[in-house]
């Protein structure tokens, strides 16, 4: 073995496989080694089944020998997210109150994914239902960067992003209810998609309703595609699915479209923005120009302070469940940034969480309507760069608590818009910075082929951590 | 001849345009004829422009004769809207006094643009109780909406003045606003046909109070029509938050091909409705109805999804109620003085429900819809009654001698409404009375032209009779 199969791309793997140059076996050996090597650096993984995935790699192996692999993903080692069931393993949510017998059924994407012959090895880390944006939960601790371990990977799907920045599968399954793909994305120096809500099926539906997303996560846009294709195969589990459209989404994946009209706005409203992300990310949407597409500067269509207000209420009165679905005895057992705003969420009146929906369809109707003057809307992904793990929130320019440092994904939870990020380079103290790409609803594939031309142009180095 | 035209379904209405045996100005007379004649009676419209509907019938005529460039299959067909739509040049009140008779009415919702495009002839608009509340057809407003089959009887709501109107010719085609059954409510009350799409098909602006509950479709005398206006309106419209993918879909494309083969779920409860509160005709006539599904050699199988202790019309009433709550905060209590009593009192009930109820109903609905989902997976369509009942007196709020607060008479309906799926009611019978009773047929998500299909072989055998009253004439 010549080459170290846990730093490969799933499509790499697909054409070694192929050749015979490697296995699935050799590449789930490697990668369960790493994993088990850096556990104790990054905390990315909360369950490695070894027994299942060796089995299912053996499986792979066999297939790729026949020359009938069940898709490119074939014996591709692939991680998911606590919050997304797999079959045999506990749900657990990164929570200690949560029931933890195995599931008894695979969520769709965790289903399309073993059809693709996808390796299913681990599970990965999340904080507490997903209620925040940082990885660290009362249950598994704190998940940290493989770029910098001193620093928080994003979250929710914070084990998610440095699982695959670290080498732990070349790619990961995700979810997105205000930016949990795609925050993690940003600071792991990934792509991930959050699609147009409905075109990845998931089950059982989520505490946060359709503002709930199932993502792919990958370090290349065609790994990212790849994903897409099988994922976003129907499922008769989910009530709000799209039709199934038979979308390839590695076609013409790095070729843009003639003359794309793009409208790039730096800040949503009145927030912090580092200085760093906000070069990265205006040099980022001239080389759009250089793609051959027209770039305007643009400003939101909409109030962000009042559709972020409408965010937190969603966000906040859909929390306040779990008061209700846990005894009051165990709550001092929750994260207590959790609890705190699951009891915030009950302040809410019934006029404040009705009004908040009313913003909500008001705020997607304007973008729907910005959407049909501009093919795509650039924006930053994260206002701030990765800062320190184990804390709720980064430091502000003032010293103080910094509420406003992801004011650019919620929006799209909320108007149900597809919205990738793609990175745009490493800042000066060595943190990947990722520009997010919006478009309108159902165009996920040019949002995947705008961020893969831009990272073809782009190309971003991974940093290897030392394995010991 | 001008009282057939009236009557004409749309679809052999513009064979007659292209053969210029008749004329969009023919028609639009004919319709004209009738809401002379029955519209005392009726008392179907809030608003009718016979001038500028004359105006319409003349440019399309231009448009049918040897040259001209017709804008639709449907061009010159007289239409009616219902008052909760948005139309440009004629006031929209949705029901209530409440609102600024003065407008502007500068707009047209996506439908309405759409059926304007077209080049179809607007003749009025007919009533709504205020803002649709419920599944009756009265208002401050307006007054009361009879019913064609029986003076004294409602026509079911809230487009009830749309189906009063169209059972009996006052226009071909008409619109109606579906947010718990007020598509399917009329239509079945009023023994025409009548689509709710999947959600989002037909583009909906500005937002409804009640958010994605609310849909809007077509109610017609033929299965066909309905089709054909499904071409016109299904079409996008980047107005509506939660638009669907563009399908291009030909809602006539395969729409003869039958029932042969298809699996078909009948569910005479749909699992939680108390047979007593189903009346003995309705659930006569329906098993009748699927009976001849049967022969058309469709493969009928009895079941019911499983809600799991949950009850669709508590859900759809925590979100109504709430809804409407809501809307009322936007009027000032001078202005609440002269709304309807009971969407008042429904307010107050939203008002008062806890928001954990109402977060609670939010993710019940999402787990109804993937129950329904799972349900529809083993199946092509789904069999229910419309209503559990048929037309009762009118000023009544709702069935059972209920004050409209609790939507619950309805719960064949109002789950579809939950779960967004294509819902249509097609006539299939009469009960001890005379007045007539709907057959639901249901499938999943963005069937709905396997919906219309199935409607239009169950049509083949079962023709849909005209009240009485239309043939006075």
């Amino acid at each position: 073995m010549t080459m170290d199969l846990t730093q490969a791309s799933a499509d790499e793997l697909g054409k070694l496989y192929r050749k015979g140059k490697a296995s699935p076996v050799e590449t789930m050996k490697a990668v369960l080694a790493r994993a088990e090597r850096l556990a104790p650096a990054i905390n990315a993984l909360c369950h490695v089944d070894t027994r299942s995935a060796l089995a299912a790699a053996r499986a792979s192996e066999k297939r790729w020998k026949k020359g009938e692999p069940l898709s490119p993903l074939d014996g591709v080692p692939v991680s998911v997210k606590e919050l997304v069931r797999v079959k045999g393993w506990p749900a657990s949510m990164g929570s200690k109150l949560t029931d933890k017998a195995p599931a008894d059924a695979d969520a769709p994407a965790v289903a399309r994914l073993r059809e693709a012959g996808a390796l299913v090895f681990a599970q990965s880390t999340s904080s507490e239902y997903g209620h925040k944006g940082v990885t660290d939960s009362p249950l598994h601790g704190i998940t940290r960067n493989p770029w910098n371990t001193a620093m928080t990977p994003g979250g929710s799907s914070g084990g998610a992003g440095a699982a695959v920045a670290a080498g732990l599968g070349p790619i990961a399954i995700g979810t997105d209810g205000g930016g949990s793909v795609r925050i993690p994305a940003s600071f792991s120096g990934l792509i991930g998609l959050k699609a147009t809500f409905g075109r990845v099926p998931a089950w059982p539906p989520s505490m946060t309703g359709d503002l709930s997303n199932t993502g792919p996560m990958a370090r290349t846009a065609l790994d990212a595609a790849l994903m897409m294709n099988a994922i976003a195969r129907p499922d008769p589990r989910d009530g709000y699915a799209l039709p199934p459209d038979d979308t390839d989404y590695t076609r013409k994946l790095t070729r843009l479209p003639k003359r794309l009209k793009i409208g790039f706005a730096l800040r949503f409203g009145d927030h912090p923005l580092d200085i760093e992300v906000a070069a990265m990310v205006t040099r980022a949407a001239r080389d759009f120009e250089a793609l051959g597409c027209t770039v305007e500067e643009v400003e939101p269509p909409f109030s962000v302070a009042e559709a972020s207000r409408a965010f937190v209420i969603h966000w906040l009165s859909a929390l306040q469940r779990l008061l209700q679905v846990f005894p009051e005895a165990r709550h001092g057992e929750f994260d207590p940034n959790l609890l705190a705003g699951a009891k915030a969420g009950l302040r809410y009146s019934l006029q404040d969480v009705v009004n908040a929906q009313v913003t909500r369809r008001d705020l997607t109707l304007a973008w729907n309507l910005f959407f049909t003057q501009y093919d795509l809307l650039l924006t930053p992904t994260v206002a701030v760069q990765p800062f320190e793990a184990g804390t709720n929130l980064p430091p502000g320019p003032d010293g103080k608590p910094n509420f406003m440092w992801s004011p650019y994904t919620p929006q799209f939870n909320l108007t149900r818009h597809p919205a990738a990020t793609v990175p745009c380079g490493v800042s000066r103290q060595g943190l990947p910075v990722g520009l997010q790409i919006a478009s309108a609803h159902y165009k996920d594939a040019l949002v995947m082929r705008a961020a893969a031309a831009f990272a073809e142009a782009h190309p971003l180095k991974f940093p290897v951590l030392p394995e010991n | 001849m001008t009282a057939d035209l009236a009557m004409m379904p749309a679809h052999e209405l513009v064979k007659l345009f292209k053969t210029r045996k008749a004329s969009p100005v023919e028609a639009t007379k004919a319709a004209l004829a009738r809401i002379d004649a029955f519209n005392g009676q009726l008392n179907a419209f809030q608003h009718l422009d016979p001038d500028t509907a004359m105006r319409q019938a003349r440019a399309s005529e231009k448009r049918w004769k040897k040259g001209g460039k017709r804008l639709s299959d449907i061009d010159g067909v007289p239409i009616t809207i219902k008052d909760m739509v948005l139309t440009k040049g004629m006031p929209t009140r949705m029901g209530s006094l409440a609102t600024d008779p003065d407008g502007p009415f500068n707009v047209d919702a996506p439908v309405a643009q759409r059926l304007r495009e077209a080049g179809t002839v607007l003749l009025g608009k007919t009533t709504s109780p205020e803002y649709g509340w419920k599944g009756v057809t009265d208002s401050k407003l307006y007054g009361a909406t009879h019913n064609p089959w029986k003076i004294g009887r409602t026509p079911g709501g809230s487009s009830g003045g749309g189906t009063a109107a169209e059972a009996v010719g006052m226009g071909n085609l008409a619109i109606g606003t579906d947010g718990a059954g007020s598509v399917r409510i009329p239509c079945s009350f009023s023994g025409i046909f009548g689509l709710k799409p999947t959600q989002a098909r037909v583009p909906l602006w500005p937002v409804s109070a009640q958010g994605t509950l609310s849909h809007i479709g077509p109610m017609t005398r033929t299965v066909r029509d309905a089709a054909m206006m499904m071409n016109v309106i299904a079409r996008p419209d980047p107005r509506d938050p939660y638009g669907r993918p563009d399908d291009a879909e030909d809602y006539l494309k395969g729409f003869d091909k039958g029932v042969k083969g298809l699996r078909i779920a009948y569910s005479p409860t749909l699992g939680f409705v108390e047979r007593d509160k189903i009346d003995r005709d309705v659930a006569v006539a329906v098993e009748q109805a699927v009976k001849v599904f049967k022969t058309l050699g469709a493969r009928i199988v009895e079941d019911s999804p499983d809600f799991m202790g949950m009850d669709p019309r508590k859900v759809l009433n925590a979100h109504w109620q709430s809804n409407v709550a809501l809307l009322l905060n936007n009027f000032s209590p001078e202005k609440r003085e002269l709304m309807d009593p009971g969407l008042v009192k429904a307010a107050e009930y939203g008002a008062n429900l806890g928001q954990e109820a109402v977060v609670s109903a939010i993710h019940q609905r999402q787990t109804i819809s993937a129950i329904m989902n799972q349900f529809m997976a083993k199946y092509d369509l789904l069999l229910t009654p419309t209503m559990p009942m048929t037309a009762f007196a009118v000023n009544e709020n709702a069935a059972w001698g209920g004050d409209g607060v609790d939507i619950g008479w309805t719960p064949f309906t109002l789950t579809f409404n939950l779960t967004r799926q294509p819902a249509a009611t097609i006539p299939c019978g009469l009960d001890r009375e005379g007045m007539p009773i709907g057959l639901q047929i249901v499938s999943g998500h963005a069937k709905d032209a396997l919906v219309l299909r199935a409607a239009a072989a169950y049509e083949r055998v079962r023709p849909i009779p005209a009240p009485p009253m239309a043939h006075q004439i």
